[in-house]
C-alpha cells in the first residue's frame, strides 16, 4: 500500500511538471510571434528606406539590395532555431523590381513598392512558415485652376492631397512649380504666395504671376513624413 | 504482487514524463519581462521611430521613452549594436539594471532611412527590489 502512495505523490509530481511544460510551450509561442512581429516590422521599415532612396534618384535595385541583407541580418539572430525569410519583388505592371515611380502630368503622382515574403521559422519540433506581404504607396493629387486678372496676369489656385496606402497624410518640404515660357518658376511672396495646410493631408496653394500663355501648367514636389518623394503636374483649367 | 506491480508501472510512467517534460522554474514571471520588453520595443518602433532615433544616436530619448513604455518597478538596460554587432551606444541607456533574475531579448531594427541601416536591439530586464 505505502509502495503505492508514494508512486502516486511521484505522479502527481509529474503532471505538474507536465503543466509547467506545457506554459515553456506557450511562452515559446510568444516569443515566435513576437519575433515575427520584429521582423515583419523590419521588413516594411527596409521597404519604406528604400522606396525612400529610389524616389530621391536611387536606383531600383536599392529594394531588393535592402531586403536581401536584411533577411539575411534576420537570418542570423534567432537563436532558439533557424529563422528562413525569402521574398519576391512585385514585377507584374507598373511594378518593376518591385518599385513603382508614376509621376504624372494627370495631377497624379505614385512612388511605391510592393514585395511578398516567406518567412520560416524552425525550432525543436515547431515549424512556422508564414507568408506577408509589404505594399507601400504615397500618392499625390493634385488639382489646379486659375482666373485670368488683367494682362498676363493669373491668379493660380492649386489643391494637392496626400496620401499613405490611400490614408491622408502629412507632407514635408511641399514645393510648387509654375511653367511661364518654358522655365519652371517658383512662386515667391511677390507674388501673393499663400499656402494654407488643413492639417489632414490636404493643403491649399494660391498665387499670381505673369504667365503669358493660356496653358497654366503647375508642378508639386513634396514627401512623407518617411522622406518618400512624390512629384505630380497638372495643366490648370 | 499486483499492487507492486501496479507501483512500478507508476513510477515508470512517470519517469518517461519527467524525460520528456524538464522543469522550468519560475517561468511566469521571466516571460512576463521579456513580453513587457518586446512589447515596449515593438511599441517604439511601431512607426520607425526606434530606427530614427538610433540612426540620430538619440540615446535621451530612447530612455525617455522605454521609461513610460515599460512597467513600474522594472529595471533594464539596453545595448545597440550595429549590423556587424559592434556596439554603438557610447553610454548606458537603462536606470541601473538591479534584480535577482535577468531576462534578456533581442529586436531586430532596420531603420526607414533612405540609407536603410539595421540594427541588434538587446534589452536586458529584471523586477528592481
Amino acid at each position: 500500500m505505502g509502495v503505492l502512495i508514494i508512486a502516486l505523490l511521484l505522479l502527481s509530481t509529474e503532471i505538474y511538471v507536465y503543466d509547467l511544460g506545457k506554459a515553456v510551450e506557450e511562452g515559446k509561442q510568444n516569443s515566435f510571434s513576437d519575433f515575427i512581429l520584429a521582423v515583419k516590422l523590419g521588413s516594411k521599415h527596409a521597404a519604406v528606406g528604400s522606396l525612400a532612396n529610389v524616389s530621391q534618384g536611387g536606383t531600383n535595385q536599392t529594394l531588393e539590395i535592402n531586403l536581401k541583407e536584411w533577411s539575411s541580418f534576420v537570418g542570423g539572430l534567432y537563436q532558439s532555431g533557424k529563422c528562413i525569410q525569402i521574398f519576391t519583388l512585385r514585377e507584374i505592371a507598373p511594378y518593376s523590381s518591385g518599385i513603382w515611380i508614376f509621376w504624372g502630368i494627370n495631377g497624379v503622382g505614385v512612388s511605391g513598392a510592393h514585395a511578398n515574403f516567406s518567412l520560416q521559422l524552425l525550432d525543436r519540433g515547431t515549424d512556422v512558415n508564414l507568408k506577408y506581404a509589404i505594399n507601400i504607396t504615397t500618392t499625390l493629387l493634385i488639382q489646379g485652376t486659375y482666373k485670368e486678372m488683367q494682362g498676363n496676369s493669373k491668379q493660380v489656385n492649386v489643391t494637392c492631397n496626400l496620401l499613405n496606402e490611400g490614408k491622408p497624410a502629412l507632407a514635408e518640404n511641399l514645393t510648387l512649380y509654375y511653367k511661364n515660357l518654358d522655365e519652371w518658376l517658383t512662386p515667391s511672396p511677390q507674388n501673393n504666395y499663400t499656402i494654407i495646410d488643413y492639417g489632414n493631408g490636404t493643403y491649399f496653394m494660391s498665387f499670381v504671376a505673369d504667365i503669358s500663355s493660356s496653358i497654366v501648367e503647375v508642378s508639386v514636389h513634396t514627401s512623407d513624413q518617411s522622406e518618400i518623394s512624390v512629384q505630380a503636374n497638372v495643366t490648370c483649367t | 504482487m499486483l499492487e507492486a506491480f501496479l507501483a512500478v508501472l507508476v513510477i515508470f510512467s512517470a519517469s518517461i514524463l519527467s524525460i520528456k517534460f524538464s522543469p522550468a522554474t519560475d517561468f511566469e514571471s521571466e516571460k512576463l519581462l521579456s513580453t513587457s520588453g518586446m512589447q515596449a520595443l515593438i511599441e517604439l518602433d511601431n512607426n520607425g521611430y526606434l530606427g530614427k532615433l538610433i540612426d540620430e544616436r538619440n540615446w535621451t530619448a530612447i530612455r525617455e521613452n522605454l521609461e513610460v513604455l515599460l512597467p513600474a518597478g522594472v529595471s533594464y538596460n539596453l545595448t545597440v549594436y550595429d549590423d556587424t554587432m559592434h556596439q554603438i551606444n557610447d553610454f548606458a541607456i537603462g536606470n541601473g539594471l538591479k534584480g535577482q533574475k535577468v531576462v534578456s531579448v533581442e529586436y531586430p531594427c532596420a531603420s526607414q532611412s533612405s540609407e536603410c541601416r539595421f540594427y541588434l536591439v538587446r534589452l536586458q530586464l529584471a523586477i528592481a527590489g
